[in-house]
């Protein structure tokens, strides 16, 4: 991958090529990079960020691990050239947990809360209530509390 | 919280944070510029204390919003490291407060969760905050409006967000001094414009160790997460996200970063840096082993 990275922090002169608008929000982005992926086919998997579909209005689409990193992510409200991802969702929560800069100094929150703080109720509920199941009783969050131990709880987190 | 003992004000010596609160004569985040003559008439106007919120407005937890976090009490004119308005502020007792306190001394630990992050003295017009309540209103004395300062801002900066922090060693108090990183830059830039009288330019001294934070950089360039925060906040196997990012050795061979044109070095990883390693977490998990 290192020679794509290379390639396209050049041909868009950005030094985060896949964290540019450029090349995520505007079509010929897609034409960009099946080129280089195109011109570096020996090094590269087939498709690997890209594919080529039998579509004529639209003959190239992400791959799909490209399309959930694009759903991944949220874009800063400037003009098409100037925006900059400002948030990036966990992975695998459903958009409930975002990290993002500029809330929480970029710990991962849940509605502006940060998890670890979840967390730690959770463990406090645990100690406190008769019974875990009794958590359900909680009145708000309660989905958003296990996501957040979940992702905290996983094993490679 | 600061309680009155015979007439003076006794405050809990490990809940003070000393700081600045605003920079003279140069333009803040908001764009307004503060002169030490505007705050020296707010200030004979009897103020006495001055809420202190985070990021120029309420936090929220599971109860609500809370408006103020705290208070300041205590202001000094001071001409170094920058001409300004240096504050010791007062956390209430809470857990956004303790959350804090335990940021702060994680960033003088090296454990930089944040590269940057800054209070707000809570110094505008009270009916410009509605979520102000009755009683929290009447902490604030507001101050004679000068005539450089008409809208409805007045009191102490708005715009003094991203700060710094070091050290100033006291052996009972917990004291931080939070430079504004802007206006620093700014004050830094217009010395250098003119002669310095004495032969040398004098440079404040912000600490190497704390580059990276501020409004004058892009989102991307601000350095964030340790690359260790990186592995967990992406489920990435330990030392994966410093492969990616700085490069590594093995059996005396140099292997470049993938996310990063060369090595920096720099153990703290910034957005734009994460956002990558977040698009190639997404290929490890279809176990592509020719990421590194």
């Amino acid at each position: 991958m290192k020679p794509v990275f290379e390639r396209l922090r050049d041909e868009l002169e950005a030094p985060y090529p896949f964290a540019s608008a450029h090349l995520w929000l505007e079509p010929q982005g897609r034409e960009i990079v099946a080129r280089v992926q195109d011109e570096l086919g020996e090094e590269l998997e087939e498709s690997l960020f890209v594919v080529r579909i039998n579509d004529r209005l639209l003959p190239i689409d992400w791959s799909p691990p490209s399309i959930r990193f694009r759903d991944a992510v949220e874009w800063s409200a400037e003009p098409e050239h100037e925006k900059v991802i400002i948030l990036v969702w966990a992975d695998g929560t459903d958009h409930k947990i975002e990290i993002n800069p500029r809330r929480s100094f970029g710990q991962p929150v849940v509605r502006g809360i940060k998890t670890t703080a979840l967390a730690d109720a959770w463990r406090a509920s645990l100690a406190v209530l008769p019974s875990p199941s009794s958590i359900r009783t909680l009145p708000t969050f309660r989905l958003e509390i296990r996501e957040s131990v979940d992702h905290l709880l996983s094993p490679a987190g | 919280m600061g309680r009155a003992v015979g007439g003076a004000l006794m405050m809990n010596p490990d809940r003070l944070v000393c700081g600045l609160a605003t920079v003279f004569g140069t333009r803040t985040r908001g764009g307004r510029i503060w002169y030490r003559e505007e705050f020296d008439a707010w200030h004979n106007s009897g103020v006495t204390a001055v809420p202190l919120q985070l990021g120029h407005g309420p936090v929220f937890d599971i109860h609500g919003a809370i408006t103020n976090i705290g208070a300041a009490r205590e202001f000094a004119v001071v001409n170094q490291p920058v001409h300004g308005l240096l504050t010791l502020v007062e956390l209430d007792q809470g857990g956004w407060q303790d959350s804090l306190l335990r940021d702060i001394q994680e960033h003088l630990d090296l454990k930089p969760w944040l590269p940057a992050w800054g209070f707000s003295l809570g110094g505008s017009r009270p009916s410009a905050r509605p979520w102000c309540s009755p009683s929290a209103q009447t902490r604030f004395t507001p101050g004679a409006c000068s005539p450089a300062s008409p809208s409805r801002r007045q009191g102490v900066d708005h715009g003094h967000l991203d700060t710094r922090v070091q050290v100033l060693s006291d052996g009972q108090c917990r004291r931080t001094v939070l430079y504004s990183l802007r206006n620093c830059h700014g004050r830094r830039r217009a010395r250098r414009e003119r002669p310095f009288p004495g032969g040398q330019p004098r440079r404040h001294r912000v600490p190497e160790r704390l580059h990276g934070g501020g409004d004058v950089i892009n989102l991307l360039d601000r350095r964030l997460y340790t690359f260790a925060q990186v592995d967990d906040l992406l489920s990435l196997s330990p030392s994966t996200a410093q492969r990616w990012i700085d490069g590594y050795s093995r059996q005396g061979k140099d292997y470049r970063p993938v996310v990063g044109r060369n090595s920096t070095g720099i153990a703290v990883a910034t957005w734009g840096k994460f956002c990558q390693c977040r698009f190639l977490a997404e290929f490890v998990t279809l176990g592509l082993r020719r990421c590194t």
